[in-house]
């Protein structure tokens, strides 16, 4: 119902005359062609514009075509050629039938098992443990089952005439009979038409070759893979693991190994080290170290370089004490030393880890010297306690205990540690943190860890030792 | 669209081959390529005078003086005229086609005797009058059902229990041993134990009405009367009975019998047909273990040959008898068919045992988890081969037989 029908049953006059009222709202022209997945009306309101990517929605089954013309399917007579008789089988065929070969036909192969004749057989065939009838029953069987060995010696079933004696055949005795046959049988035809071998032919003379001793030892052994015991099986299993696991540690071990040689190589690498064996060349190199140590403190660290003792205080207590590369490396070098020149037996390179210890060692003096020489300008040396001086390189600001400022160690490590003082009786928490005994306790610190280290360096060693002993042991009753 | 369609991957031709699976307690019958038969009628017939009564309507029907034989022995088929009344029936009244117009392929088991397979084919050719036929070994069937040109067939059925090692599609037949110990041997142990029990069999058609009573308590049921019933058929009746109690409550124990072990298991309820109840505990467990040991475990008043051999220890034969260089090969793909191979816990069993046997080997064991996939695998592996292209070359034309004669079958069925 629209206002102009109200209007007229209210005989109220029409407010604006028909001819001026709007014509009705043109429907938006679309193109001729239909979109897919999109409706007509949302695709008005895209206006003009034709939108980038259309929205497809996933239909149902596709519609068929019914106006397409069936193909139909005929119930054929067929003839298939991997037959010895014409027998007639029928089967669904699309389409008019062709003539066309039965395609199943072509997979209809053979294995090429050779014949042979009475002459050729008296040649070269004959054997006192095999009759020509035999053998030609064993060639009929390998062309019936393909060369299919397991089945053959399974069918075989030879029954001898009188004046034979009975078969008792083996696998290994139907192979060797018959690839002897086979290899002899080309040998003959090789020279009856005077012509060469192809190599294929070759590949398959040599192929031929079977022995007969070496399969039944195969077999043997493979029976006695097969029938181990379970208890065999796991001592194998355990070995194994047990192999796998000294082969990982062997290679960590050469890791190590290389990784000390690179950090023993790396301070000389062009020269050689002949020159630094006498005396004065060391204490050459120790001077060259030290200058080397300074000019690159002035440039990397000014401050640190100001403060010479901090440094001399970190090489010989912690050796990852915050000194620098230089410093450290030697340190290490000669803990590692240890194991480094037991297990290289070169003399050259523990000679290098001599040469580049003794420097560390002589620098570490000197350094220390050199803060003695500081301190001697105001106490006279050793009496500092006396006068209850200390020095310090640098201030913390603020009050705090001096009990914080004991070095922890890494946990696993501290909790052993731990452990020791307990033994030992000593308290973990100091009772009196003055100076000289938190040093003191420091210091037995340090010296429980460098403890548990080499303990545990030895009992590494200690089973390396057993485990090669062992080996030897095993290698000896081998022999 | 003139050429015919390339042959698809699978190579198959459908040439509308028929197939039957005759088993010990079941033939399977149907078209080749589809994947059940479509019919499977009891491989027993009725004989009332000069009357025969085959296919289910007419076993179950009790009448006067009918008898119920069966034309199998040995897993062979004994009776070849009443067998091709079986196939006669199957074919011609249940898929209403006539074996003129088909090729057909007839499973029969390894061990089968030449006779009998010459015999086959002249029934096929002479009685049936198909034009072609092909006689295939059962286990090979069952392996290709499976997916598997290689592989140990362990096939535990109704009366025969078989185990056949197979290469590339042929049998070993000197590996291949087979049992008693199967289906229908537990059957007599069940029925031992009823009686031993005091429980009468009252079989499903005597029973024109029952009452539910509890536990433990004498039957309520009316009976029906019936004259002149032979014992065979009654025999025939019970033994539905004592299949529904092993489908429904017989078990396997996954170690050799322990009554120990067997009682802490739950015990389950069987309802005969004339509503006696009973929890079953042990006594479910019991009855099975004849399958891997018989000896131990021989019928009452009997005694089992000492040289008979259990399941395991079949499959155990089979694999040493067979070449070193295969055995690994045959335990990891071995294929457990036959209905009784259905038993809760008998593939377990079977794969514990093995891997005690052959520690050093990896032992697979496919076993179908359809129970269709495993009565029927005989069935299911004939119908695959009538529908391979490549087949088409094996079957013996009616041609052939007439020209070579029943021998014939010897050259081609391998
Ligand atoms: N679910 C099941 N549990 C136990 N036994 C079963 C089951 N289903 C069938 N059977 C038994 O399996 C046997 C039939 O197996 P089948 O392989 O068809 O034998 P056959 O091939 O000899 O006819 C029967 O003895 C039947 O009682
Ligand atoms: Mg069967």
């Amino acid at each position: 119902m629209s206002s102009a029908d109200i209007r007229d049953m209210l005989d109220l006059p029409s407010q604006v005359p028909a001819a001026s009222r709007p014509p009705p709202a043109k429907r938006i022209k679309t193109d001729g062609k239909k979109l897919d997945g999109i409706h007509r009306e949302l695709h008005n309101l895209l206006g003009e514009n034709t939108p980038p990517v259309t929205v497809m929605q996933s239909k149902f089954k596709e519609k068929p075509n019914w106006m397409q013309k069936p193909s139909p399917w005929v119930w054929t007579k067929f003839k298939n050629p991997a037959r010895g008789d014409d027998l007639e089988l029928y089967h669904w065929v699309r389409g008019a039938p062709s003539n066309d070969e039965y395609p199943f036909a072509k997979f209809n192969k053979p294995v090429d098992v050779p014949t042979f004749s009475k002459e050729e057989y008296d040649k070269c065939l004959a054997d006192t443990a095999w009759t020509s009838r035999e053998t030609e029953y064993l060639f009929d069987l390998c062309r019936e089952y393909d060369l299919r060995w397991l089945v053959v010696q399974d069918r075989y079933d030879y029954e001898p005439e009188e004046n034979e004696p009975p078969s008792i055949r083996t696998l290994e005795d139907l192979k060797e009979r018959y690839y002897f046959c086979c290899r002899k049988l080309m040998e003959l035809r090789r020279d009856a038409s005077g012509a060469d071998w192809t190599p294929r032919d070759l590949e398959l003379y040599n192929a031929m070759n079977f022995n007969k001793d070496k399969e039944i030892m195969r077999k043997q052994y493979l029976e006695r893979l097969l029938s181990r015991s379970p208890a065999e099986i796991a001592e194998e299993e355990r070995l194994i693991l047990e192999y796998r696991r000294l082969q990982e540690s062997s290679k960590k071990l050469v890791q190590d190994r290389e990784e000390l040689l690179r950090l023993l190589e790396s301070p000389q690498t062009a020269n050689t080290f002949a020159q630094y064996q006498s005396p004065q060349g060391l204490s050459q190199l120790a001077g060259n170290i030290l200058a080397s140590d300074k000019n690159r403190r002035r440039k990397g660290a000014p401050e640190a370089a100001a403060q010479g003792g901090q440094v001399a205080r970190a090489v010989p207590g912690t050796p990852n004490g915050g000194a620098p590369p230089q410093a450290v490396t030697p340190q290490q070098a000669v803990q590692n030393g240890v194991h480094g020149t037991k297990q290289t037996p070169q003399p050259g390179r523990s000679a290098a880890a001599q040469a580049a210890a003794t420097p560390a060692v002589s620098k570490a003096e000197l350094a220390q010297s050199v803060t003695n020489k500081k301190v001697a300008k105001r106490v006279p040396p050793g009496q500092e306690n006396l006068y209850g001086i200390s020095y310090h390189d640098k201030l913390v600001q603020g009050v705090y205990l001096r009990s914080t400022k004991i070095s922890t160690l890494k946990p696993t490590v501290q909790t052993k540690v731990a452990s020791i003082l307990a033994e030992l009786g000593i308290a973990p928490k100091l009772a009196m943190p003055t100076a000289k005994v938190c040093d003191r306790y420091e210091a037995l610190q340090q010296a429980i860890n460098l403890l548990i280290e080499t303990k545990k360096q030895v009992d590494k060693l200690d089973h390396e030792v057993k485990v090669s002993t062992s080996g030897n042991a095993v290698q000896e009753s081998d022999a | 669209m003139a050429n015919a369609p390339a042959p698809a991957v699978y190579g198959g031709d459908e040439i509308s081959a028929l197939v039957i699976d005759p088993g010990s307690s079941w033939t399977r019958a149907g078209f080749a390529g589809e994947d059940t038969p479509k019919v499977v009628v009891p491989t027993f017939y009725g004989k009332s005078g000069d009357r025969i009564y085959v296919g289910d309507n007419d076993l179950h029907s009790p009448r006067p003086g009918m008898e119920i034989l069966s034309p199998m022995s040995d897993g062979c088929v004994s009776d070849w005229d009443m067998t091709v009344k079986i196939w006669d029936y199957a074919l011609s009244k249940r898929l209403y086609t006539e074996a003129k117009e088909h090729p057909l392929l007839i499973t029969e088991p390894s061990w089968n005797p030449a006779k009998d397979r010459e015999k086959a084919v002249e029934v096929a050719f002479e009685e049936l009058g198909v034009p072609a036929f092909y006689l295939a070994k059962e286990a090979v069937c069952s392996a290709f059902a499976c997916g598997k040109p290689t592989a140990l067939v362990v096939d535990v059925g109704s009366a025969v229990a078989s185990v056949t090692p197979i290469i590339d599609g042929l049998v070993l037949k000197k590996a291949t041993f087979h049992s008693e110990f199967a289906g229908d041997y537990i059957n007599s142990h069940l029925s031992a134990l009823f009686k031993s029990k005091n429980i009468t069999l009252t079989p499903h058609f005597m029973i024109a009405r029952k009452m539910p009573v509890e536990i433990g308590q004498p039957p309520q049921a009316t009976l029906k009367t019936f004259d002149g019933l032979t014992e065979s058929f009654l025999e025939f009746q019970r033994a539905r009975i004592l299949n529904e109690f092993k489908e429904s409550t017989s078990g396997v124990l996954e170690q050799p019998y322990n009554e120990v072990i067997a009682n802490i298991r739950p015990a389950r309820p069987f309802e005969f047909p004339d509503g006696y109840n009973l929890n079953f505990g042990a006594d479910r467990y019991v009855t099975t273990e004849p399958l891997f040991q018989p000896q131990a475990y021989p019928l009452p008043d009997s005694t089992v040959d000492a040289n008979a051999q259990g399941i395991t220890e079949l499959i155990t034969a089979s694999v040493n008898a067979c070449d070193v260089d295969a055995r690994a090969n045959l335990v990891n793909n071995i294929v457990l068919i036959g209905g009784t191979s259905l038993l809760q816990g008998f593939t377990e069993r079977i794969n514990i045992e093995l891997n005690q046997a052959f520690p050093g080997m990896k032992i697979r064991i496919q076993a179908p988890g359809n129970s269709s996939e495993r009565k029927y695998a005989g069935w299911i592996g004939g119908s695959i081969l009538a529908s391979l292209g490549t087949f088409h070359q094996m079957w013996i034309g009616k041609k052939e037989f007439e020209e070579v004669g029943p021998t014939v079958v010897e050259k081609r069925c391998k």
